[in-house]
């Protein structure tokens, strides 16, 4: 199988690893780089329980090659709490009981960081109109499901980091 | 009814009336004396989660670790002619029925036969050609990287010689099976068909659940180790202990000889207190490689290879005076179970909820060719209870009575079924609580009758019931010079908040500060612990804490014998934990004093839990009332949950916030239940077709609003600390309430869940 020298940047460190092409970057972070923080929920971008800061956006990790993020910054979970807003969530979600079983945490924590800085930069959404309601707060992070049910809970730890 | 129904209801008839010559439970002083007990601390854990830090099961890495992928069967029922194995690069092994080890058949955990090893199923998979369901491994694939294993297994393919597989509930004979999870299957009291004939209003009709899956967030994952005969298993297992039980006997081992560990468990909800086939098919594949194996399940093979929630069929008949007194309960309740004769309770709730003269509960089981069904969150009463709780809305439709007043008419003084009287029962409490918080007395009476826009708006009610059980768990103590506690335990943290509840717990137990216990979980070999779930944690937990600290005070007391201690010679029965120490008449001193003076770095000692007099004596239940508002579009038949009340006797809350979470997660899942959750499983061939987190419909952030809980919080006198198991108590009753407030919203009555647009429109 083909292989490549896969360069990225996560959470400002250099890593150079030899991967298999078809190692995304969700298994390049939890297989390659010990990076166990991200979590591995489907594996088809259904959960978002993989979400991680690419160049400062969300994506789904498990949907990205680590092949195409040679020269782009990839920000985890492990890296969230060096920024000021990211140890704000994480504390917010433990205050706020905005977890449980934790296997979705660092998606949602990673997602609702990502999620503040798009409605700070204008990006629309289904809900719009009257500022960050409780409506627009949760329709923005649909895409991250909890099973155990800590929608309550994050909903106010995300408040909590607004105000 | 069979011979084997027959002598299991005798017998527990039998055992009933016994029972009463048992003592009572130990009244708890921590029920009443609590300093952080009922404290709404933040978890313990909630830092390493939000960090990212917690390593789960699949995150643990082994020198040498190989990759594991599974291949399922693609028809349901005949036997495997050929597997082809094309050549791939990287692979180690294939694994089929041809070279997979001989692993001794262990009976299936739920049938409650024998041992209660982990086994999901006694099938045995792998060492035969024989298919049972579809999607049975019939092949596992180890290859030196992920991405390798899962190339070869796309190459594998099987020739199958089919045959014909029962896959409907409707292809089956309905039977009544030995117990349908301990309760009894069939229960006959009075005459109902009288009663029904007499009664001012009737409601007969029949309620449908469908299939579903828990999907836990993480995916079932194992990780094997073998160093020559011993064996370590890594494991997403809500029970290690009996994982290694099992797999003990699977491969002949001595039980010493086998470790399992699960600290931290990414949900459950009971898709992971069984031990389904990959478990042992791992183990198998690392003794055959050579090699440490990894296997992950993807999406699609836990809705493939674990089993999901019993589909349910229940006619209920209620007839009641024109008192709006019930005077006749039927409920006929159909399941499927597979050759393991699991029969999920859907019978519950009618069982215990309501006084009634005239009563007629059954059970039945359909055999199916398909995957064993599993413990899910309230298994058999939150679909049973679908059923139960719509039929009481419609009996108070008919009777022109505020569904919340007909069952204030209809509260048990002592259980319905037994006779027995009930440990505590605050449900009165718990409606009122929750019709004052959520405003039902303004309820507008008519159906159909409110309007907001498109939006057509109905309030609903249900209750909810739970059995509450104490099991059997041992803990070890630690007490070291410093004065700290380490406790350890072989339950694991699933997301329930144990290890913040039980540090509280022993806080208050042995009169420290929170922050000097330390609580250790998810290590089959601390000690024989029996808690597959339940929401038994709690008590049963406290209950071997409890019985440790006795054992640390008797210890404690040798240490000081013949010493100046102000302690030295005081009896046991004298002596309080509390303020840091031991205290008796004369004063007292710190357990650091203690253990300085005997120059010694700490104390071990070990606790068991109690057994559970009280609710075999009486019925331990926990309750709750439901109330809800939903908004149905006229036009698209669209339901959506825009207020939830919810209000709960578990007994004394241990931390109300981990609590209030816990209580909020059981109606989450149930508004998926009531809306939007239904495995597809095609009759057909047996596939199940939306096997992925995309076409099955788990609640979203947007799907649900702010739910307000409240807690009676009033001690059982007879259970530790107080509390009533309030794990799964949340989901009961929250589809009927939702089903109910359609009704009032819509004047439509849906009996099949889930409620989707298609039954509205």
């Amino acid at each position: 199988m083909p292989s490549i020298q896969a360069r990225l940047s996560v959470n400002g460190r250099k890593h150079e690893v030899e991967l298999d092409t078809r190692v995304s970057l969700l298994d390049c972070l939890r297989e390659h780089l010990g990076l166990t923080g991200t979590k591995k929920g489907c594996d088809q971008g259904a959960c978002g329980a993989c979400t991680v800061l690419l160049n400062g956006e969300r994506v789904n990790s498990c949907l990205v090659l680590a092949a195409q993020c040679a020269d782009a910054e990839v920000t985890t979970i492990e890296g969230l709490a060096s920024s000021e807003v990211g140890r704000a969530m994480q504390e917010a979600f433990v205050r706020n009981d905005g977890l449980q079983c934790g296997y979705c945490t660092p998606g949602q924590v990673c997602s609702a960081v990502a999620m503040l800085a798009e409605y700070e930069a204008g990006v629309p959404s289904a809900v719009g109109g009257s500022g960050l309601t409780d409506a627009e707060i949760r329709e923005r992070l649909a895409g991250n499901l909890c099973r155990c049910g800590a929608y309550n809970g994050i909903l106010a730890a995300v408040r909590e980091v607004v105000q | 009814m069979n011979l084997i129904a027959r002598g299991f209801t005798l017998a527990s008839k039998a055992l009933t009336r016994l029972a009463r010559l048992l003592p009572d439970g130990r009244p708890d002083p921590l029920a009443h004396r609590r300093a952080e007990l009922g404290r709404p601390t933040d978890r313990l854990d909630g830092r390493a989660k939000a960090t990212g830090a917690v390593r789960y099961t699949a995150e643990r890495q082994l020198p040498g670790l190989a990759y594991a992928v599974v291949v399922g069967s693609t028809i349901s029922r005949g036997r495997v002619a050929a597997v082809h194995v094309p050549p791939a690069p990287g692979v180690l092994l294939v694994m089929t029925h041809d070279n997979a080890p001989a692993m001794k058949r262990t009976p299936a955990y739920a049938t409650m036969k024998g041992p209660l090893g982990a086994a999901a199923m006694s099938l045995p998979v792998l060492n035969t050609d024989e298919i049972f369901w579809y999607g049975q491994p019939i092949a596992v694939v180890v290859a030196e990287s992920l991405e390798q294993a899962r190339y070869a297994a796309s190459l594998i393919h099987a020739d199958y010689e089919p045959w014909p597989a029962r896959l409907s509930m409707a292809d089956g004979k309905p039977y009544t099976p030995a117990h349908a999870v301990l309760e009894e299957p069939v229960t006959r009291r009075g005459d109902v068909r009288t009663a029904l004939g007499a009664a001012a209003a009737t409601v007969e009709a029949e309620y449908t659940t469908p299939l579903e899956h828990h999907n836990a967030m993480e995916p079932h994952a194992t990780v094997a180790n073998w160093e020559g005969d011993r064996l370590t298993v890594h494991d997403t297992a809500q029970y290690p202990y009996g994982v290694k039980e099992m797999l003990a006997k699977k491969f002949s081992l001595a039980e010493e000889n086998v470790r399992v560990l699960a600290p931290f468990i990414g949900g459950g909800f009971g898709g992971k207190t069984p031990a389904w086939p990959h478990v042992w098919l791992t183990v198998a594949a690392a003794k055959l490689s050579g090699r440490p194996v990894k296997l992950v399940l993807s999406r699609a093979d836990v809705f493939a290879m674990t089993g999901g929630r019993a589909p349910t069929r229940s006619r209920v008949a209620l007839g009641a005076d024109a008192a709006g007194r019930l005077i006749a309960l039927e409920h006929d309740a159909l399941a499927p179970c597979t050759t393991d004769e699991f029969a999920e309770a859907a019978v519950v709730a009618s069982r215990h909820l309501y006084a009634c003269p005239n009563v007629h509960v059954v059970q039945r089981v359909v055999r199916l060719d398909r995957i064993q069904n599993a413990f899910f969150r309230g298994p058999g009463v939150a679909p049973g209870s679908f059923a139960l709780e719509s039929a009481m809305d419609e009996l108070a439709w008919r009777l022109d009575l505020d569904p919340l007043e007909l069952r204030l008419r209809n509260e048990p003084e002592r259980d319905p079924m037994s006779g027995i009287s009930f440990t505590s029962r605050h449900l009165r409490e718990a409606y009122a609580l929750g019709a004052e918080a959520f405003g039902w007395s303004r309820r507008p009476p008519a159906p159909r009758a409110t309007r907001d826009g498109r939006w057509l708006v109905g309030y609903g009610m249900a209750a909810a019931i739970n059995p509450d059980a104490v099991l059997i768990a041992g803990v070890k103590l630690r007490l070291s010079a410093d004065g700290t506690v380490t406790i350890r335990s072989s339950t694991n943290e699933l997301g329930a908040g144990t290890s913040t509840a039980q540090s509280q717990a022993a806080a208050d137990r042995l009169g420290l500060p929170l922050d000097r216990i330390r609580f250790e979980q998810g290590d089959s070999n601390v000690a024989r612990t029996r808690i597959p779930g339940a929401s038994a944690a709690t008590t049963t937990l406290a209950s071997a804490v409890w019985s440790a600290r006795d054992n640390l005070v008797r210890e404690l007391l040798k240490l000081v014998r013949e010493t100046d201690s102000p302690l030295a010679g005081r009896p046991f029965e004298e002596v309080e934990t509390r303020d840091g120490g031991l205290f008796g008449p004369r004063g007292g001193e710190s357990y650091e004093r203690v253990l300085a003076r005997a120059g010694l770095e700490g104390v071990e000692v070990a606790g068991k839990s109690a057994l559970p007099y009280q609710t075999i004596k009486r019925g331990t239940y926990s309750y709750g009332a439901h109330f809800c508002e939903v908004r149905v579009d006229e036009e698209t038949g669209e339901a959506r949950v825009t207020r939830w009340v919810g209000a709960f006797d578990g007994g004394r809350i241990v931390n109300p916030k981990q609590a209030t979470s816990q209580m909020r997660g059981g109606i989450i899942m149930g508004i998926g239940m009531a809306l939007t959750e239904e495995t597809l499983l095609d009759e057909r061939t047996g596939l199940i077709v939306n096997r992925g987190l995309a076409e099955y419909h788990v609640p979203t952030h947007a799907d649900v609003p702010g739910i307000d809980i409240h807690f009676v919080d009033r001690p059982d006198p007879q259970t530790p600390l107080g509390a009533k198991g309030i794990g799964e108590l949340g989901i009961v009753g929250v589809a009927a309430a939702i089903a109910n407030a359609v009704y009032h919203a819509t004047g439509e009555r849906v009996r099949s869940l889930p409620i989707t647009p298609d039954k509205l429109m």
